[in-house]
């Protein structure tokens, strides 16, 4: 089985990509010390501000810090927020759909009704609003992201647990006495884990994203920790003077992001040969 | 059609009041509760004060006393009044919502007007040139993040170029301009706020108008209009298209969120006067009656924009409206 | 209508006229042939029936002759079709769409699919008319909806398709096809769809209809009864070619194709005193990608011999009609 999606998946040319990428950056975040030129928050105020060079590959920032370096530095924070974040509204986000799957009736109406209020909300708002009440810092803004993305996956688990709950080998487990969370666990869970795959991998690319526009706005990450968003802050203030500062850290983003999706798009073929064209 | 509406209506209810909870939850997330945030700002609050102001705010009484009180006073609109310059919450917000209405309608617009074309044409030439440009521009659209794309276009149109100014939405001499000087001084003011908005969503859409074409001009009707000798373009406009654009109107129901939500961001950039900018100046002052007055208004937007997309469903198929 | 390049000649008295045609569909790189060298000929005002199982290519035949199959689906490997003089296969699309809906029609099997949801039926009739006349007539429209028996046509008109029973959609389908008054009718599993009740009176108005309009039609079905009753000729389709056509009374009585005798022999019928419920061919139709060498049918054939493995048959004379089966042809096959 698994061998028969992973031949499915070489033939798609842009997933292989995005898989390749981001075994790249996992390797860069892991190996950052030892790859960087510089330090990433060692200062030098004599070279402040200078552009691309032998020296610095992009260029220094307002404190003289090498901006390659907090690059690689920050492919960390991205690649944890990401992938924590997505842990967090997965856990939730199944455990959720599972249950107002099964039980159905009144169990699911409330969780919906919970779903729909979820996502009336622009989660942008949410998360700000508490971030606002919290300190803004690494550990509140993965939780705050996690904590906000589980309605839809919540939703789509609900969905694929409601067709699969009415098939045989359900019925079956039922009449037989297994306990609730016994079929949830055996017979529901494998069956939804390819839309679940799915949608973290896209997931992950998305919990990028806030968390880059979080720090960007001050309210996530923050310096010196060197995080994509904040070094684009840096980028805003020195528009006119250091287009360098601006147009690396968002093209890191990009490519992540674009990576992540890429891939999601791929495992979505080749997991779901409904889907596609 | 009627029960349909009914059904929808009555969907609202636990919607709505579970914002209401949701938000209010929010509110006692603060650590010490709104006072402390209060008295944290203002250094010359004595403890008597302090002890007046708790009982004052009721603050002293059960939670769901104080639920209950807060959501009577949000049945008559008050979301109490601004820490900073006492304003009531309302009325600082009433003012910067038509701008807000204003950027998000016209991201819409432009989406609509560019997605839908882009994605019927992409169907149409399916694995073309063309259907494949659009379908990388659709996975980098998603995957640019907004602000980054607004700092390099000021960085180019604005400051390299200088075609577009970069922020507000009007220029200093506005009020003595002409007519036409204001609405070209608006017009290029709003350029770049409105195409960084629409950026993200015109992605989303080009990409679902494809899919629902693609499967639309599989049917069997398409076939029969092909059948009856209809020129292509007829086909696909007047037959595969208006089945296509169903399904799209729920479409932008769900885009209404994410472009309220992107404005927050777009606006600050942009240092654009609406509310989503209102609300980020809240969060970093802590201002936090406006923080959960937006919360709550841009939930009620919300909810009303995907009852109208609802809605428009509904009247466009008539497998609804006539039943 | 006919400009110097699509010119051609039909035999003597022929409207239609198919040859050597060859359909082929594309899925996942795979080539599948739908259609194999199948000729036909249809003259005006006859009605010509094509008979076989699902998914023997019949359906996709009459898709050929209207060049309605899309290019991302499949295309037309070879041979030729003439109407009225027209070589359709060469036509440009501007030709190609003045003959269809006016002088070629086709009606599709299910009503509930082949109807637009979106537009009042009225609006879709008169489109018809709109094309190929250039001006809306509601009055016409109303006319066609009379004469189709469509009761109380002025509603009708505005209703949209899921107000209206299965019945009446085909009814609306069949105005949509004669408005324009056509030489030639397509008719594919025009009642399949349809309540047993209801699948009589709509053929009785079609056939009704054809003799007041004069037009040929090509009858599409896997139901031989109903072959039976209408058509004058027949030919059997089996995957994907023909291996049977001639005179249908004469087809059918004496079958020569020991497919066509399997299809008449699963016919529930009364036989002297008892029903008679005899057994189906055995077997699978053949998978259009793994196509048996020699004779398709020989496989599921009680007749079969060691030459219909090894050599494909054609088509020839026996007994009056084309068949193509060598143990016919040898003279073997009892009568």
């Amino acid at each position: 089985m698994i061998r028969l999606y992973w031949k499915r998946l070489k033939q798609n040319r842009l997933a292989l990509a995005g898989l390749g990428v981001i075994g790249l950056l996992a390797l860069l975040a892991l190996m950052a010390p030892h790859l960087v030129p510089h330090d990433p928050i060692h200062q030098d105020l004599l070279h402040r501000l200078e552009p691309p060079s032998r020296f610095h590959p992009i260029g220094t920032d307002d404190l003289g810090r090498d901006v390659l370096s907090r690059l690689v530095y920050g492919t960390r924070i991205s690649l944890m927020v990401g992938f924590v974040a997505v842990g967090i509204s997965v856990v939730i986000g199944t455990l959720l759909g599972l249950v107002a799957g099964y039980y159905g009736k009144w169990v699911d109406a409330c969780l919906m009704r919970l779903v729909d209020t979820m996502l009336s909300v622009p989660t942008i708002f949410l998360i700000l609003a508490v971030i606002a009440f919290l300190e803004p810092n690494i550990y509140n803004v993965m939780a705050v992201i996690g904590l906000t993305a589980w309605p839809g996956l919540t939703r789509l688990v609900r969905g694929e647990c409601l067709s699969v709950r009415e098939r045989d080998f359900v019925q079956a487990a039922k009449i037989v006495g297994l306990s609730a969370p016994r079929i949830l666990g055996w017979h529901l869970l494998p069956n939804v884990i390819a839309p679940i795959l799915v949608s973290a991998t896209l997931g992950v690319g998305g919990a990028i994203l806030t968390e880059s526009a979080l720090s960007f706005l001050g309210l996530g990450v923050q310096p010196p920790i060197p995080s994509w968003g904040n070094m684009l802050t840096l980028g805003r203030d020195y528009l006119h003077l250091a287009w360098w500062l601006s147009l690396f850290p968002g093209l890191a983003i990009l490519i992540t992001v674009l990576a992540f999706n890429l891939l999601g798009e791929g495992l979505r073929d080749v997991l779901d040969p409904r889907a596609g064209t | 059609m009627t029960t349909y509406l009914l059904r929808r209506l009555l969907y609202l209810i636990p919607t709505l009041w579970g914002i209401t909870v949701l938000s209010w939850g929010l509110m006692q997330l603060a650590p010490g509760g709104p006072l402390d945030q209060m008295v944290a700002l203002n250094v010359k609050v004595s403890p008597e004060v302090k002890v007046r102001l708790t009982r004052e705010l009721g603050l002293d009484q059960p939670w769901y006393v104080q639920y209950g009180r807060w959501l009577k006073r949000l049945s008559r609109l008050d979301f109490g009044q601004s820490f900073k310059d006492g304003q009531p919450v309302l009325r600082k917000i009433a003012t910067r919502l038509p701008a807000t209405l204003l950027l998000n309608s016209l991201a819409i617009g432009v989406i609509l007007l560019v997605a839908v074309p882009l994605g019927v044409y992409a169907a149409v030439r399916q694995g073309g040139w063309f259907d494949r440009l659009t379908t990388i521009w659709v996975f980098i659209g998603y995957s640019t993040p907004a602000f980054w794309l607004a700092l390099l276009l000021m960085i180019l149109l604005g400051l390299k170029l200088g075609w577009l100014p970069i922020s507000r939405l009007t220029s200093l001499g506005f009020p003595g301009f002409p007519w036409w000087g204001k609405a070209w001084d608006l017009l290029r003011h709003l350029v770049l706020p409105v195409f960084v908005l629409a950026f993200t969503g015109l992605a989303g859409l080009s990409r679902y108008t494809r899919a629902s074409m693609l499967e639309v001009i599989r049917q069997d009707y398409i076939r029969t209009a092909r059948a009856k000798g209809l020129r292509e373009s007829r086909v696909i406009i007047r037959h595969a298209l208006r089945n296509a654009l169903i399904p799209i109107l729920t479409l932008l129901g769900f885009i209404v969120p994410d472009l309220i939500g992107g404005s927050v961001i777009v606006e600050t950039i942009f240092a654009y006067p609406g509310m989503g900018r209102l609300s980020y100046e809240a969060i970093m002052t802590r201002d936090y009656f406006v923080v959960m007055g937006v919360v709550v208004i841009s939930a009620f937007l919300t909810v009303l924009g995907n009852l109208l997309a609802d809605l428009s469903y509904a009247y466009a198929d008539p497998r609804i409206r006539y039943r | 209508m006919a400009t110097k390049g699509n010119k051609a000649a039909t035999s003597l008295g022929a409207l239609l006229e198919i040859r050597g045609l060859s359909v082929e569909y594309r899925r996942h790189r795979q080539v599948i042939p739908a259609v194999r060298r199948v000729s036909l000929t249809i003259r005006p005002g006859e009605t010509v029936g094509v008979v076989g199982e699902s998914g023997c290519g019949k359906s996709t035949l009459a898709l050929a002759v209207l060049r309605l199959i899309q290019e991302t689906e499949g295309r037309i490997r070879e041979g030729e079709i003439v109407f009225a003089g027209r070589s359709l296969l060469t036509s440009s699309e501007e030709e190609l769409r003045q003959i269809r809906g006016k002088e070629i029609s086709i009606i599709f099997q299910d009503p509930f699919s082949s109807l637009n949801p979106v537009l009042p039926v009225g609006d879709q009739v008169e489109e018809v008319l709109l094309e190929h006349t250039g001006q809306r007539n509601p009055h016409r429209v109303l006319e066609i909806f009379a004469k189709v028996q469509l009761p109380d046509p002025q509603r009708i008109y505005h209703a949209y398709p899921h107000q209206l029973s299965g019945g009446q959609r085909q009814r609306v389908m069949i105005a949509m096809a004669i408005i324009t008054g056509p030489q030639l009718l397509i008719a594919d599993e025009p009642t399949t769809a349809l309540d047993v009740t209801i699948q009589r009176e709509i053929l009785e108005l079609l056939f009704g209809l054809q003799r007041e309009l004069k037009m040929a039609i090509l009858l599409i079905s896997h139901h031989v009864g109903i072959i039976a009753q209408y058509t004058q000729r027949v030919a059997v389709m089996y995957a994907g070619e023909i291996v049977e056509e001639g005179e249908t009374d004469r087809v059918l009585q004496n079958p020569q194709h020991p497919y066509t005798r399997g299809l008449l022999d699963s016919l529930p019928r009364l036989r002297g005193e008892h029903l008679r419920r005899l057994p189906m061919i055995p077997g699978q139709p053949p998978e259009p990608l793994h196509l048996p060498t020699g004779c398709p049918f020989h496989p599921r054939c009680p007749v079969a011999v060691a030459r219909c493995q090894t050599d494909p048959p054609y088509l020839a004379e026996v007994q009056g009609r084309q068949v193509s089966c060598w143990v016919a042809q040898g003279g073997e096959v009892r009568s």
